[in-house]
């Protein structure tokens, strides 16, 4: 199945910023940190870190996305993104399948994050193995409170309707 | 704590990078949800997951990305920096599986000119991929910059 008429209208179409909730935080990086199991000391060592190039504790940089992940509560307001403005029919459920990162500056705690969102790619209804869907590709742009650049996200989800059971397909 | 430094020079095309492997926990599977921000209930709700067409919880991409990753630094240590990474999910890892996470140098090079932010940088490629009892996971590229003898030599 096409997309329709305004789903393709959104290509290319770019978010106004969307604000991380809070500020890059020491705790958070220790947490994640605990979950990989990622003992490099770049991240966790006050002492080391401040002995390093960096001059004190840096971010993991492949937390990039994580910052700017929406609270569950309160729900916040979001500006417009043109994903969201997506109709796509009959699909409701979500995964990622893809995701470039790029790395431009370091990210410290104390940093406040936000990103703009482009709308690069929507395929057709396409079947997989756990049902029909679109793969919708969006880049975002992280800029951090000195408008610097700090990375860059190219990420691609599969939007689709799972398969009932006894459904065929592989 | 002594850290792992690999120089540049020292490096191979085709060297292997060592490898982990990690029993990914239903605890665990939620718990690099939270540790991501991620709550779309198929890395939390085993029902949820399951109606969705999945064997059970699944990882998400924000933590197989942390996990991978972490191969590249754990070898290069921590003067080793992260510049470009890609993460391809090919298959899944639920509750219970066992992660394999694995990897070997695919290229050594110094950012050319057109290379962007990349330009001049001692550069290497990974390939490093993990894999389930079940089969393939998630494959990635990583491209980081390690520290060279000629730099410190300059110091």
């Amino acid at each position: 199945m096409a997309l329709t008429e305004k789903d393709t209208a959104l290509l290319g179409k770019e978010s106004e910023p969307f604000y991380a909730p809070d500020e890059v935080s020491k705790s958070m990086i220790r947490h994640f940190c605990e979950m990989m199991e990622d003992p490099n000391p770049l991240y966790t060592d006050e002492e080391y870190a401040r002995n390093s190039k960096y001059g004190g504790i840096i971010a993991p940089p492949q937390m990039l996305m994580v910052w700017c992940m929406p609270r569950m509560w309160p729900f916040p307001e979001f500006p417009w993104m043109p994903m969201a403005e997506l109709e796509l029919p009959g699909v409701d459920t979500w995964i990622a399948t893809d995701m470039i990162h790029e790395f431009h500056k370091p990210v410290r705690p104390g940093d406040k994050l936000y990103y703009i969102m482009k709308l690069d790619k929507v395929s057709d209804l396409k079947k997989t193995r756990i049902g029909e869907g679109h793969f919708i590709t969006t880049t975002q742009t992280y800029y951090n409170q000195r408008r610097e650049m700090v990375g860059r996200e190219v990420r691609t989800v599969l939007k689709y309707k799972p398969k009932e059971e006894g459904e065929g397909g592989q | 704590m002594p850290q792992n430094k690999v120089y540049w020079e020292d490096v191979a095309e085709g060297q292997d990078i060592g490898s982990y492997s990690m029993v990914m926990t239903a605890v665990k599977i939620s718990g690099g949800a939270w540790a991501t921000r991620d709550t779309n209930p198929m890395h939390h709700d085993k029902a949820f997951a399951q109606k969705a067409q999945q064997r059970d919880m699944i990882v998400n991409i924000m933590h197989s990305e942390g996990i991978l990753s972490r191969l590249a630094t754990d070898w290069s240590g921590p003067e080793g920096e992260l510049k470009r990474t890609r993460f391809n999910i090919e298959g899944n890892c639920c509750a219970g599986d066992t992660m394999t996470v694995s990897g070997k140098v695919v290229r050594k090079w110094i950012g050319g000119e057109d290379e962007g932010y990349l330009s001049g940088l001692h550069l290497v490629e990974l390939q490093v991929n993990s894999v389930t009892q079940e089969g393939p996971f998630c494959n990635a590229q990583i491209t980081m910059t390690l520290p060279t003898k000629a730099d410190e030599g300059s110091r």
